[in-house]
């Protein structure tokens, strides 16, 4: 009945409690394997021929940061997708495929010599990345590949693309099936257009064109698991949207949204009747604005939401778009940040237009996976202060919303709606011990959400950082949500035994604040001689 | 020692011990409850009925003491005795789930020869007691086991903290009230099980409940009000000015119930040094002098309502000392009630079926609830669950789909916060906002959910007509609790 696509967690909950079916990202490590796969299938109206010396493997070393130990990086895993020349000496590809990428090289067709590459943007949210490389002649020769419009429903596509099992350029042919507004897997929480197709998208697909006869209609990204030839591929509008976002040499993502909504509440006749809707008239019941949508103040809950940008919308929450029923959202969503929508409103009986310029993502807590260099976190005195995110949740396994501590599943669920955490730029969680007589008693403080240290809130790391520099009392009194004793440590044995306990646990770092977008996909080709 | 002085001395024992058990016979009973869970989906009937198997002790001519987990939603009650494959009907007498202890008394006739149990007083640590277990088969099997500790942990059905015996045992399939003995007495009884432990209840408990059996009126098992936590860090120690009190004495007081006792008069931070006299440890024990070190809420399973508790505490670094009246626990009126198989309050309106939020409801998503139920349902167990049945959460359980429900049929698990702009509290707010007069005359009724911000709007118009579809359409019974108007028919 929710649907609300950058505060989802508890839609996503509900959602997932009534159809347990799974989207998983289709890119792994793809396996040199001697198998050869066709370059070309009967029937299929395509000239690979042309297309196929844009159309790159993108092979990558990634090392993600350990949540566990937030100084240091864990394992580093080697994996390939695809990516293909769009022209401007850049490739496109997902996000998702370059995501921690310490080193990446992409290699041609044909090609035995891969070339070292780096991400020009990365935006995770429509989990798409361009990438330029070292060699500024590597493109000579090549055509840019050329994009089209969206698919009808029904119609033949064709996803090409490296997938596991081979060297070789595979093509697959599927017809689309359905094109919607769905959640996209890369973060967890964010929702875009997307095209549905019946043919298998296979690991190493991932970032490749999906093509309609020479034109590119979308990028192959994630496949359903709990069905049979079921992909889903980024539409071109998006694509596009994400170029036009990027030409001012800076990635804003898509506009914030932040507003609740009861899809189907005006099917109810008395509801209608109730708020005064004519005979045959749409529109959607707001349930809630969150304070950092640009909505808030503008549109209020009980308001019904009767036409976007002029498109009346039905009471499903749908309107005409691209000769398809879609959730009002998309057209929202296609918009850039500084652009505006209009918003046509039934409140109390009274129609009115209101305008809502759009903005992006604030700095409040993003359920979403947020792919950092490293996460953010502060030690002090052995006690290591890690800001919560889907990341550090995922410590606790692929079952994590499941299996994590109660306490912090319930933030990450309800963090939008929890007074406490509405103007908080970290969540700060005890996440661990280094042990020492001066935190002996930290114990049942573990896992813990810090809420006030000497009584005063404590909004982001920097700021707690701050207040235990700046702390003039004898002790330091740490007051957790829910906990109700507080935690308390003498501040001159907490500031001496500081380094010690820095040095003892060879920890090189004792705080990561994190620069303003420090993305984790750090290749470059500094290096190259 | 030769090897036949040493078989003859085992034979010895070994028999020694089979007539002792077939003695028991006569007083251990086996107790089949036939039990009917509540359906938290159609609470005016019951989940398909269920057989549980369990012990019962004879404690005087005509009762049997069993546990009350085994009698807690059960429809009807046999019992057997061993070798004798007659099963008499029995009834429930008596019933304290705080304890987990209940009284069946004979419907009607009895098996002959029957006898009642003699009662020890408590054991004490490294006592070597046997656990009679008679579940399966035709006779006792007694196991021999040693008190290894007792323990004040919660009771299984209703969280209450008392005194339980652990004892170590490495087979599983016990704690369905096998009988402890020693020296001929019944000295505890089986309530639990967790991996390779068997939790019992003392005698002492045992002992009171059967004693408060008969008191009218039942004076129950007192409650502290206030949950405490250890005061061991010396640095928490300085800082709540406890250093006076050396660095063993005292515990941290908080989570006070403001409808307990001590509501109004103790508060958070308040440090307990001393319990009816008895000195508090650092760590919320004291010395017990047969069961060692336990945690001072012990004191209370020898309570009643009524019963004077003192308590000595330390604020702002000045010991003061109060006095009050204990009370009772009564689960069935806290603001989340333990699952004991009680009918769930609840109210359908125009299809929507709204109920109080409970532990029995919670738990309702199965064994793995703890991870499947509801995050908000569980915060509020976890979390939120102080206060009484005045601050009770209805929820929205379902909705049974109809054209006049229309829009809200996937709608369920939703906390109603409002209806008609009265807050809601428990499942009479219910009805009460529901009859509200000027939401009677402008025709709707509005529902607030959280934590989505849901509204549903319906009509009262044609209520009848529209309980009455739903009665035929989803089989629900004319007896069920359907809201009604308060004076007219709308």
């Amino acid at each position: 009945m929710h649907s609300d696509l950058n505060e989802n967690s508890l839609e996503w909950s509900r959602f997932a409690r009534r159809s347990y079916f799974c989207v998983f990202l289709i890119f792994i490590s793809a396996m040199l394997a001697s198998s050869r796969q066709p370059l070309q299938a009967a029937g299929i109206d395509v000239d690979l021929k042309a297309m196929r010396k844009a159309i790159f493997k993108v092979r990558v070393n990634s090392q993600s940061p350990d949540y566990r130990q937030p100084w240091a990086l864990k394992q580093m895993v080697s994996s390939s997708g695809t990516g293909f020349y769009i022209g401007e000496r850049s490739i496109l590809t997902n996000a998702h495929v370059v995501a921690q990428g310490k080193f990446i090289s992409v290699l041609k067709d044909g090609d035995d010599q891969p070339v070292s590459a780096r991400v020009k943007y990365i935006a995770h949210d429509c989990d798409l990345a361009l990438l330029e490389v070292l060699d500024p002649n590597y493109f000579n020769g090549v055509s840019p590949l050329e994009f089209g419009d969206l698919p009808e429903v029904r119609e033949t596509v064709n996803t090409i693309g490296y997938p596991s099992g081979g060297e070789q350029l595979s093509i697959t042919q599927g017809v689309v099936s359905r094109i919607s507004y769905r959640r996209y897997v890369h973060t967890g929480t964010d929702s875009h257009l997307l095209i549905q197709v019946d043919s298998a998208i296979n690991p190493g697909n991932s970032g490749g064109p999906v093509t309609q006869g020479s034109d590119v209609v979308g990028v192959a990204f994630q496949t359903q698991t709990a069905a049979e030839n079921t992909g889903y591929i980024i539409p071109t509008p998006v694509v596009q949207r994400f170029l036009q976002d990027i030409k001012d040499g800076h990635y804003d993502g898509h506009p914030v949204q932040g507003i609740w909504l009861m899809d189907e509440a005006l099917e109810n006749s008395a509801g209608r009747a109730y708020h005064g809707l004519r005979p045959g008239e749409g529109g959607v019941k707001v349930s809630k604005v969150s304070s950092y949508s640009p909505m808030f103040n503008l549109i209020k809950p009980g308001d019904i939401l009767l036409a976007i940008d002029g498109q009346l919308i039905g009471v499903d929450g749908k309107i005409k778009l691209f000769n398809e029923r879609l959730s009002f959202r998309a057209l929202y969503d296609l918009k850039q940040v500084g652009d505006s929508v209009t918003f046509h409103v039934l409140r109390e009986g009274n129609r009115t237009a209101i305008e809502v310029p759009l903005k992006s993502q604030s700095d409040f807590y993003e359920p979403g996976e947020t792919f950092e260099i490293r996460p953010r976190f502060l030690v002090f005195a052995g006690h290591v202060f890690t800001a919560l995110s889907r990341s550090y949740l995922k410590v606790w396994g692929g079952n994590w919303s499941t299996d994590a501590p109660l306490i912090l599943r319930y933030i990450q669920g309800f963090s939008t709606q929890l007074a406490e955490f509405r103007s908080k730029r970290d969540i700060i969680v005890l996440s661990d011990r280094l042990p020492h007589a001066v935190n002996a008693y930290a114990g049942p403080y573990l896992e813990e959400v810090l809420m006030q240290v000497n009584g005063r809130d404590v909004g982001s790391l920097e700021d707690l950082s701050q207040q235990f520099a700046d702390a003039k009392t004898e002790f330091l009194n740490l007051q957790f949500w829910q906990k109700k004793v507080p935690y308390i440590i003498s501040t001159k044995a907490a500031r001496a035994a500081d380094p010690l306990i820095l040095e003892q646990y060879k920890i090189p770092i004792n705080h990561w604040f994190g620069q303003q977008g420090a993305d984790g996909a750090t290749a470059d080709w500094e290096d190259a001689p | 020692m030769n090897f036949w002085c040493l078989l003859l001395i085992f034979f010895g024992l070994y028999s020694a011990k089979q007539a002792s058990a077939e003695d028991f016979e006569s007083s251990i009973l086996r107790v089949y409850s036939h039990v009917q869970k509540p359906d938290y989906d159609a609470p005016w009937s019951g989940r398909s009925s269920e057989r549980l198997t369990h012990m019962g002790v004879m404690v005087d001519a005509d009762h049997i003491l069993v546990a009350a987990f085994a009698v807690t939603g059960a429809r009807h009650f046999e019992v057997e005795k061993l070798g004798d494959s007659r099963q008499y009907p029995m009834e429930l007498t008596y019933v304290d789930p705080t304890i987990n202890l209940a009284l069946l008394r004979f419907s009607r006739d009895k098996p002959r020869g029957l006898k009642v149990l003699p009662r020890g007083r408590d054991i004490g640590l490294d006592d070597t007691v046997s656990l009679y277990q008679g579940l399966e088969g035709e006779s006792l099997v007694p196991t021999p086991l040693r008190l290894r500790e007792v323990e004040v942990k919660p009771i299984f059905l209703t969280g209450y903290s008392a005194p339980q015996y652990v004892f170590e045992l490495k087979r599983s399939g016990f704690g369905w009230f096998e009988p402890v003995i020693r020296e001929g007495k019944l000295v505890g009884a089986a309530i639990a099980q967790a991996g390779s432990f068997v939790y019992a209840l003392p005698s002492r408990v045992i002992e009171r409940f059967l004693r408060e059996a008969k008191h009218k009126p039942y004076r129950g098992f007192a409650e502290l009000g206030f949950s405490l936590s250890p005061l061991t860090s010396p640095d928490l120690r300085r800082w709540a000015q406890a250093d006076s009190l050396g660095s063993q004495v005292g515990a941290w007081i908080h989570s006070v119930d403001p409808l307990s006792s001590f509501g109004k008069i103790l508060k958070d931070g308040d440090i307990l040094v001393e319990l009816n006299g008895v000195r508090v440890s650092s760590r919320g024990t004291y010395q017990h002098s047969r069961w060692g070190r336990i945690s001072v809420s012990e004191i209370l399973s020898d309570m009643g309502e009524g019963q004077e508790l003192t308590v000595k505490v330390l604020r702002d670094g000045k010991i003061k000392r109060y006095t009050a009246k204990a009370q009772r626990s009564r689960p069935v009126e806290d603001k989340l009630v333990p699952a004991l198989g009680d009918e769930p309050p609840y109210l359908i309106f125009g299809g929507l079926l709204l109920q109080e939020l409970s532990k029995g409801l919670i738990e309702s998503w199965g064994s793995q609830w703890r991870k499947r139920a509801p995050l908000f349902y569980l915060f509020e167990e976890a979390f939120q669950s102080l206060g009484n049945r005045q601050d009770r959460k209805v929820v929205l359980q379902r909705v049974f789909p109809l054209e006049y429900n229309k829009g809200y049929h996937d709608l369920e698990n939703d906390f109603i916060t409002q209806i008609n702009g009265v807050p809601i509290t428990h499942i009479d707010s219910v009805r009460e906002a529901l009859n509200k007069p000027e939401a009677l005359q402008s025709g709707y009724a509005r529902f607030s959910l959280e934590p989505g911000g849901d509204e549903i709007i319906l009509t009262y118009k044609g209520l009848d007509q529209v309980h009455s579809v739903l009665r035929q359409r989803y089989g629900i019974p004319e007896k069920a609790h359907f809201w009604e108007p308060p004076d007219q028919k709308l």
